[in-house]
């Protein structure tokens, strides 16, 4: 049952005990919430500052 | 229910910190309330708050544990089901890691399911010496162990997301061949039992992403370490219990010693890095609660079963030891700050993380408290004796009853639900594992003793590592030594002079401009003084005391086979490390007859 591969055709990993591939997504989450006032406010001055 | 416990808890929490803010009133009026009282009452109020959730856990665990604990009796059933078992490792002691993998798999193996897990050696390990003996141990664990179940090996070039992203990267390589992964850390020990019932949990409850155990301490030889190994096995139950009643599907992480669903993982737990540079910002290092959350988040049920016995890990033996995993743990925990706004979390997910960082905050908060006191008197100025037109003045009264009533309610506080845990376990027959209602009311009074013997130089370690994350100081990742033994006398010093010179700086200050304090003072800046001696007293062998049943434990009665097993496994490894070539495999190790019968 000892499972043993060789890692030369995997570039996340070396050792010659590789892991099975079978990949799974796991998608980066959103944790920030993203700066909408300042981002609205730094619009606002490059407008007023066109004008 | 879990909403009525959670508001009474909170309403107590409150209630004490109002009684304590009361009765600090009442002390620091003596000679008038000024604004440096108002700062000491709300610090002690706040500090009061943060004890009182804790008593909170304990008063639930005890009203919500069955009055006689049966034991479960495990049953197999037939699953389909595949599960990985990830050890995740980073510069730890080969040989001792994979005995404990090693004596995992045979503990499966006598039960008949070795065949449904896998195990994963997942290496973070930047250490190219102990690199080579991992790979050169595994070769042994393969030996002994392969015929039996599936064992892989690799390491990762970059330690990319530190223990999180040594998962992720699992997952995103292998997660599709498996339904469940059993997350362990190098230290941790788990029954074969119990892994198969964790899967038949998980089985069971299909909204279920997470279910954690109670890893209990073993292997702990020194004073400090079979105190903490006491703690965990004897009130720990029933904090846990406390714990999973108040939390509900919004259950705790801690890491390990947990079984997670990888399809509900996958989904939720994809750690992005935090802007901005650390301590706050980069990787998330207390991921495993933020894991919890984002589990939550997503509708999942994550939950902690306090039931679940044969779950095991090791701890530190000594204070610095402690203090050096605690500075990364508050360093993660004051992290939490960022992610608790994270949008779409429960409320209670955002509460917890309010907890974690008063985990840490509390410290500063007591030392602020101590100094706004010994400041008091000299901001405070001179009393007004003639309050009223006369001939006789009035002077302060100060009300030293006051003061012992709210010391006696903090402390309370603190002992009150160990005293209260000793009680139920003197009814309920838990006493009777260890060794009885007498001996472990001594060794009760005993762990009381040395904690509070100990909790003022954590403090300071505490409030040092708060202020070094504040100052931007990232304390990186250093590797667990949990085999470190004791500490000289001069290791103690190097490590602690400076709250020896705290303590004597406080108690100086006190005498100079608080004298009624010094008194007071002294329970918590007379540790101080001694930290050194005291962190190397501590960290002093107790396995002879131990044995004479000083914190006696029911595991020390009745060890658990998994334990035993590995054991055995580490000093037959050890003694053929220095005689024989390490891939020569050696006969199974001769074990009691219980270990057959799980």
């Amino acid at each position: 049952m000892t499972h043993v591969r060789e890692t030369d055709s995997q570039p996340m990993t070396y050792g010659r005990h590789a892991l099975p591939v079978a990949p799974m997504a796991m998608p980066e989450q959103v944790l920030e919430r993203r700066r909408a006032r300042p981002a609205l406010f730094s619009v606002l001055l490059k407008r007023l500052a066109w004008k | 229910m879990v909403s009525v416990r959670r508001v009474l808890s909170i309403l107590f929490c409150l209630l004490m910190a109002g009684l304590v803010a009361s009765l600090a009133v009442g002390y620091f009026s003596a000679d008038g309330i000024q604004w440096i009282d108002a700062v000491r009452i709300v610090l002690l109020a706040a500090s009061t708050a943060w004890l009182a959730w804790g008593a909170a856990y304990a008063f639930n665990g005890l009203l919500s544990s069955p009055f006689r604990e049966r034991k479960q009796s495990f049953e197999l059933t037939p699953t389909s089901a595949r599960t990985a078992v990830l050890v995740p490792v980073y510069n730890e002691d080969p040989v001792k890691t994979f005995s404990h993998v090693a004596a995992m798999i045979g503990s499966l193996h006598t039960l008949g399911v070795a065949g449904r897990f896998d195990f994963a050696i997942l290496s973070d390990t930047r250490d190219e010496r102990v690199a080579a003996e991992e790979e050169r141990w595994f070769e042994r664990l393969q030996a002994e162990c392969g015929a039996h179940t599936a064992i892989y090996y690799r390491r990762r070039e970059q330690n990319t997301g530190k223990k999180a992203g040594n998962v992720a990267d699992f997952i995103r390589t292998s997660g599709a061949m498996y339904e469940y992964m059993i997350v362990l850390d190098a230290d941790s020990l788990m029954e074969g039992a119990t892994m198969a019932e964790m899967v038949r949990r998980m089985e069971a409850e299909p909204r279920l992403g997470l279910l954690q155990t109670l890893p209990k301490i073993v292997h702990a030889r020194s004073f400090f370490g079979r105190a903490m190994q006491f703690s965990t096995s004897y009130y720990s139950p029933v904090y846990t219990r406390g714990l999973a009643a108040l939390q509900g599907e919004s259950g705790p992480f801690w890491g390990h010693n947990a079984i997670v669903r990888t399809r509900a993982f996958a989904q939720s737990c994809g750690l992005p890095e935090l802007s901005g540079a650390p301590p706050f910002g980069g990787h998330i290092l207390s991921h495993d609660y933020v894991e919890a959350a984002l589990l939550t988040r997503n509708g999942w049920i994550v939950r902690v079963d306090p039931d679940l016995a044969g779950s095991y890990e090791e701890g530190p033996d000594n204070v610095v030891d402690f203090a050096k995993r605690d500075r990364r743990w508050c360093q993660g925990n004051l992290q939490h700050g960022r992610v608790m706004v994270a949008p779409g979390l429960k409320p209670w997910s955002r509460f917890v993380f309010v907890q974690n960082i008063m985990a840490y905050v509390t410290s500063p908060l007591w030392a602020l408290f101590i100094i706004a006191s010994i400041a008091a008197p000299l901001l405070k100025g001179v009393p007004d004796y003639f309050p009223e037109p006369g001939l006789f003045p009035v002077f302060p009264r100060v009300e030293q009853g006051l003061a012992l009533t709210l010391l006696v309610g903090v402390f309370g506080l603190l002992i009150g639900p160990k005293l209260l845990i000793v009680l139920r376990g003197a009814l309920s027959g838990v006493n009777d594992a260890f060794g009885g209602t007498g001996r472990a009311l001594l060794n009760t009074l005993t762990e009381i003793l040395s904690t509070s013997l100990l909790a003022p130089i954590m403090l300071m370690y505490q409030c040092r590592a708060v202020m070094e994350v504040f100052l931007g100081m990232d304390g990186g990742w250093p590797a667990t030594d949990r085999e470190a033994g004791s500490v000289s006398l001069s290791e103690a010093w190097s490590a602690s002079w400076w709250i020896s010179a705290t303590g004597l700086v406080t108690l100086g200050l006190a005498f100079q401009f608080a004298p009624e304090y010094v008194g007071w003072l002294l329970l918590v800046a007379g540790p101080q003084v001694f930290a050194p001696l005291l962190i190397q007293v501590s960290s002093r062998s107790a396995l002879d005391a131990a044995a004479a049943g000083l914190f006696q434990t029911a595991d020390d009665r009745d060890p658990s086979p998994v334990v035993l097993r590995q054991e055995v496994i580490l000093s037959r490894w050890r003694g053929a490390a220095q005689t024989a070539p390490v891939s020569q495999p050696v006969a199974e190790p001769a074990l009691k007859p219980a270990d057959a019968e799980q």
